[in-house]
């Protein structure tokens, strides 16, 4: 591990799939969408996706990340989510980064070596995105008037998002901690520790020395290898009410897959490679990972403040 | 000479903090060269920053009298469309993972973090997916078919790092010498002629840049993007921040 950024990237392929009801907004009330053009045989097509932010995803996996850390390692110095109280050199914060530590001796920043890409669902607002009433009465009898009435947009279960996670310069225990995280986290979305129960399925592992295709393309691509693998047409495919999962990861595999033989420097990590990582995500395993990772992580930070801080 | 053409098309959000008014950070419709040497791998950075100084000279000393890249500007992708700029405004807060987080007003605050200056929400104006730019690649003494090789066509961009990707075009600059109007954003420190006229310049972080401007020097005439459009003129020589380094 060393403090110059590298070529080397690890791409984590994920096809977040909601299994509830989930929020992702940001004022609390309408559903954050973008507008996406589609292009497949001889047709194209715009259409409105919903999104879910690259930071809704990182949020919810740090803080999952620091819980596993909480778990399984033991530090002196605590290490929060909280922005101005973080402990830089434990696995978590070297790995994700840190913008201040609580140390006011030791003022560093530390840059994420994780990187994540806005997803985008593969079918458009108007067929995964339902309006739901909500008010909070609270147990009073009388109440004057007040503005807990809202009908926040809810993104429908079985909503589908291609994500691809990148870690670049990681090291194997990383790379583990991240799928652990990946396979464990199962909240997202506003409100996360009630509602929005998301199944990450992980797809596969590429590692090369330039970074693959977005999420963008890799929905984009879904939703043309639907189209071609039926008679449906691409609006058709936008509009569907329900599409099938296991058909959607395979294609989400093939785009990547793809985009690796047509000359983006990656390879994919031998599916046996990638099923073991998975597995290592149970506690005593991964809590080996951890300790041996432990150390360098604090080393990788001490390092750096040393040579730069001269 | 021939330079290479770079499109950059932004598949996620990509923000910079260009203007920050308040609790707004707005993104200028412009991405600076700084960045684009970072993203494009010329230049690397560190993960962890201890003295809090950008060090673009000397981050680029190896690559600077090698190649030069141009700020980006919004492109017109078809031949009549418009180069304009679709953005995506978003709240986004910063909360810990207490279960817990009681709030206190500032004027009686136990844990005197009040009135200090924490995060806490901000509204952010970010380039939306799907936004083209277009910037130059000048290789200086070498084949522009090999430097076009080594660049990737992903790249990272921003706050947040958000994803762009990247198709490269060589093209042919024709060098010529006298006035000319420039065709391409410069950055204010990357050449040494001042412009004689019709400056239109933009103050932006960390670099002014001129925009449009009459110049007298030596340019290259570079082909357009679209047949049978004028060629787009930019000053010969251009070298990242040269007026700011000590060997120029």
């Amino acid at each position: 591990m060393t403090n110059t950024p590298g070529t080397n990237y690890t791409t984590i392929l994920v096809l977040r799939e909601l299994e509830s009801h989930a929020i992702f907004t940001t004022n609390g009330e309408d559903a954050d969408i973008a507008s996406l053009s589609v292009v497949g045989d001889g047709a194209s097509i715009e259409y409105s996706p919903g999104i879910m932010f690259m930071r809704k995803q990182t949020g919810s996996d740090r803080r999952m990340g620091k819980a596993i850390q909480r778990e399984l390692l033991n530090y002196e110095e605590d290490d929060s989510m909280e922005v101005n109280n973080m402990n830089p050199r434990s696995v978590e914060s070297a790995l994700y980064g840190s913008a201040a530590s609580g140390d006011d001796d030791v003022d560093i920043g530390v840059t994420s070596r994780v990187m994540y890409d806005t997803a985008f669902s593969v079918r458009d607002a108007s067929a995964c995105i339902d309006e739901k009433f909500q008010n909070a009465p609270g147990e009073d009898y009388a109440k004057g008037s007040r503005s807990t009435i809202r009908e926040p947009d809810f993104f429908e279960p079985g909503s589908l998002f291609p994500c691809a996670i990148t870690l670049r310069d990681a090291t194997p225990a990383e790379v583990a901690f991240v799928v652990a995280i990946t396979k464990r986290n199962k909240r997202y979305g506003a409100a996360t520790t009630r509602l929005g129960r998301v199944k990450n399925h992980i797809l596969g592992v590429y590692t090369g020395d330039e970074e693959g295709p977005s999420n963008r393309e890799l929905t984009a691509n879904v939703i043309t290898s639907f189209a071609a693998e039926s008679d449906y047409t691409l609006s058709d495919v936008v509009q569907s009410p329900a599409l099938d999962i296991a058909e959607a990861s395979e294609y989400v595999q093939d785009a990547y897959d793809a985009a690796c033989t047509e000359g983006v420097a990656q390879d994919p990590v031998d599916q046996a490679v990638v099923n073991e990582l998975v597995e290592m995500a149970a506690d005593d395993e991964l809590g080996a990972i951890m300790e041996a990772q432990q150390p360098h992580s604090a080393e990788f930070i001490d390092n750096a403040i040393k040579t730069d801080g001269d | 000479m021939q330079v290479i053409e770079a499109t950059l098309t932004t598949h996620g959000k990509v923000g910079f903090a260009s203007r920050e008014v308040g609790r707004m950070t707005d993104t200028d419709p412009c991405i600076l060269n700084t960045a684009l040497h970072y993203a494009l791998g010329l230049a690397s950075g560190r993960y962890v920053d201890v003295i809090h100084q950008p060090t673009y000279i000397e981050d680029t000393a190896d690559v600077v009298d090698d190649v030069y890249v141009t700020p980006a500007a919004p492109a017109r992708i078809e031949r009549q469309g418009t180069a304009r700029t679709e953005y995506l405004t978003t709240n986004r807060n910063a909360r810990s993972d207490t279960y817990a987080t009681p709030n206190y007003p500032a004027t009686d605050d136990p844990t005197g973090r009040a009135d200090k200056n924490l995060p806490t929400f901000e509204r952010e104006r970010a380039l939306a997916p799907e936004n083209a730019f277009r910037f130059y690649v000048f290789p200086y003494g070498q084949e522009a078919s090999e430097v076009s090789t080594r660049l990737p066509s992903y790249i990272r961009l921003g706050k947040k790092r958000g994803k762009g990707h990247v198709s490269y075009r060589i093209v042919d600059a024709e060098r010529r010498s006298g006035t000319f109007n420039l065709g391409h954003p410069l950055s204010v420190y990357d050449h040494d002629a001042m412009p004689t006229g019709g400056v239109v310049m933009k103050q932006m972080q960390p670099t002014p840049v001129w925009f449009e401007g009459e110049f007298d020097t030596d340019h290259y005439a570079i082909e357009s993007p679209f047949p049978n459009e004028s060629r787009i003129r930019y000053p010969a020589g251009a070298k990242f921040l040269a007026t700011k380094r000590d060997d120029v």
